[in-house]
């Protein structure tokens, strides 16, 4: 048998990956929670259209009313962009701690270890489904919106618009993205979900402290929040230094995940 | 050639060590029992020559070539570690179609066979979760066997097989070393092992205490006479006078472990017998596997 090339054994690494994901309830899972933004700005919005189909709900039209929420196309695009900046850093992190802590879960770590493939090919296949899985998320989530959109029949779509919150909606789940690719070296290090977990919470209660206290646009977890315009006014705050720090993370994120997974002890 | 190589290799967990001054060597088509108590330094050694684990101290030779993570090598190795494990929610065939794309085997055939080999046909469809954990050890083993490996290295390969499972996994296993594969394998079944390999290494507190052929096991087996008569005060003193080794170890009979009296136990019936003393019960009596695994890991000054 011949030595596979890196490009080859990246590949059988990721077919592999994906079959793994493919019939795990934990995928569709990921997709029914994530929905729950679009579903609850619809809710928010046909509360707003209708005030007196729900008398009830007043609690509900005051918060909307409080989040400057109207019923139209522009509204629903920012909440869906201010739901991926805040909520997620939480499911993509979760979507993370998932792919790299499983295999200590399923006890299946040990079968990656000694392989034609190598260890390196098996992390940036997981990276790669990581990426894959969270665009997903966004994007299923943008078809959603916009299906309850069109069902609620919201005014003022225009393709401005689409293009300004688009763009906007992209650039944070990117950074997004980013910001959660040190969960990989958790998950690894932890050798399962509760320690990357642990360390998603922990992000979460710093970048709302650190926002508060004014730091947020150099607080990597803070930024994506900051970028969706989640903080109003703080997103003007942004520099190219925030948006170095991202990168940064995300590269740190994927070189220690690949030097952990390379060079230290296997015990489990 | 040697197909294994390992020199003075030692693993260290901080202040505890785990593998120590491990020197030992395998050949090609040998069968070598790894034999040793829970703790003892087995599965360490398995991931250490896996290159899962890196030595504190010491080398490792797979096909003449030091361990290093290179493709090439593993390519030819096949492996299962402690209790083997899958994916839960796929069947039998998709975690093997996994392993199989992690090898780069291209041929549908492969998984086929080796579900056939392996005798889970009729699981092919199972999810893994749903298994019994001696189809989920021939899963492993299916695993492990796929790419058809010139080396197996298999921690525990029979745990959780019925009597049948084992007498097959044995067979499989003896028909692969016939046919050039070397398999080095731990376990603390000591009959089992005795059946299987060709050599057995004894590890006992990291350090690898003696090896023994198979073959030459039985050479190895302390054997004791006892000796039973109306009067063994009387009938050891005698032992004694005539130049034969022997002890009463407050039980029925006299215990001899005298090469002269293990070799000619009707010398002793005779002067027993010509000193009035006639023996009730004369035997000699071979240790077991497990009294000579015992023994040599109490002999040992851990």
């Amino acid at each position: 048998m011949t030595s596979l090339s890196f490009p080859k054994q990246f590949s059988q690494a990721f077919l592999a990956e994906v079959l793994k994901n493919k019939r795990s309830p934990i995928t569709w899972i990921t997709f029914l929670v994530f929905a729950l933004a679009p579903l609850m700005g619809g809710l928010f919005m046909l509360i707003l259209q209708h005030p007196e189909m729900m008398p009830q709900a007043g609690m509900m039209r005051n918060k909307a009313a409080a989040m400057s929420m109207t019923a139209e196309w522009n509204s629903m695009f920012i909440m869906l962009t201010q739901s991926v900046g805040v909520g997620g850093v939480m499911m993509f992190g979760f979507v993370a701690a998932w792919l790299f802590g499983r295999e200590y879960s399923d006890g299946t770590a040990k079968d990656l270890l000694a392989l034609p493939v190598s260890r390196s090919a098996i992390i940036s296949a997981k990276f790669l489904v990581y990426a894959l899985w969270c665009m997903a998320l966004a994007v299923s989530n943008v078809l959603l919106g916009v299906g309850i959109g069109a069902v609620l029949q919201l005014p003022n779509w225009s393709a401005v618009g689409v293009l300004e919150y688009g763009s906007i909606y992209a650039g944070t789940v990117l950074l997004t993205m980013l910001v959660d690719m040190p969960i990989a070296l958790f998950a690894l290090w932890g050798k399962g979900y509760m320690a990357p977990l642990g360390f998603v919470v922990m992000t979460i209660v710093f970048s709302q402290i650190i926002a508060a206290v004014g730091f947020g646009t150099y607080f990597p977890w803070a930024i994506p929040g900051l970028f969706s315009g989640a903080a109003g006014e703080m997103k003007a705050g942004l520099n190219v230094a925030s948006y170095t720090i991202v990168v940064m993370t995300g590269c740190i994120g994927y070189g220690t995940a690949l030097w952990y997974w390379n060079v230290s002890d296997h015990v489990q | 050639m040697n197909i294994i190589q390992t020199q003075n290799l030692t693993k260290k967990f901080g202040s505890s060590t785990a593998v120590e001054g491990l020197s030992l060597t395998v050949a090609k088509g040998e069968i070598y029992g790894f034999l040793g108590l829970n703790g003892a330094g087995k599965t360490t050694t398995i991931r250490m020559l896996l290159g899962m684990i890196s030595p504190t101290s010491g080398s490792i030779t797979l096909f003449g070539k030091d361990l290093a993570r290179k493709s090439d090598i593993w390519n030819d190795v096949g492996y299962m570690v402690e209790t083997p494990h899958a994916y839960p929610d796929l069947s039998v065939w998709e975690n093997l179609e996994i392993i199989a794309r992690l090898r780069g085997i291209f041929s549908k055939n492969a998984v086929n066979d080796v579900i056939e080999r392996l005798h889970l046909t009729q699981y092919r469809d199972k999810q893994a979760k749903h298994l019994s954990l001696g189809n989920a050890q021939r899963l492993g083993l299916a695993k492990a066997l796929m790419h058809k490996p010139k080396l197996l290295l298999l921690d525990e390969p029979i745990n959780g097989l019925d009597p049948a499972g084992i007498l097959e996994v044995r067979e499989m296993l003896q028909e692969l070393a016939l046919n050039g594969t070397t398999i080095f394998l731990s376990s603390h079944i000591l009959s089992e092992m005795a059946k299987l390999a060709t050599r057995i290494g004894i590890i006992h507190a990291g350090r690898l205490l003696t090896q023994v052929l198979t073959q030459d096991l039985e050479k190895h087996l302390h054997k004791t006479l006892l000796l039973g008569t109306r009067n063994n005060v009387a009938a050891l003193e005698l032992l004694h006078r005539s130049g034969f080794q022997a002890t009463m170890n407050g039980d029925t009979y006299l215990h001899s472990t005298d090469a002269r009296a293990l070799a000619h136990p009707e010398a002793l019936a005779t002067l027993c017998v010509q000193a009035h003393l006639p023996p009730q019960h004369l035997s000699v009596v071979e240790e077991d596997l497990e009294q000579f695994f015992l023994r040599t890991i109490h002999g040992s000054a851990v």
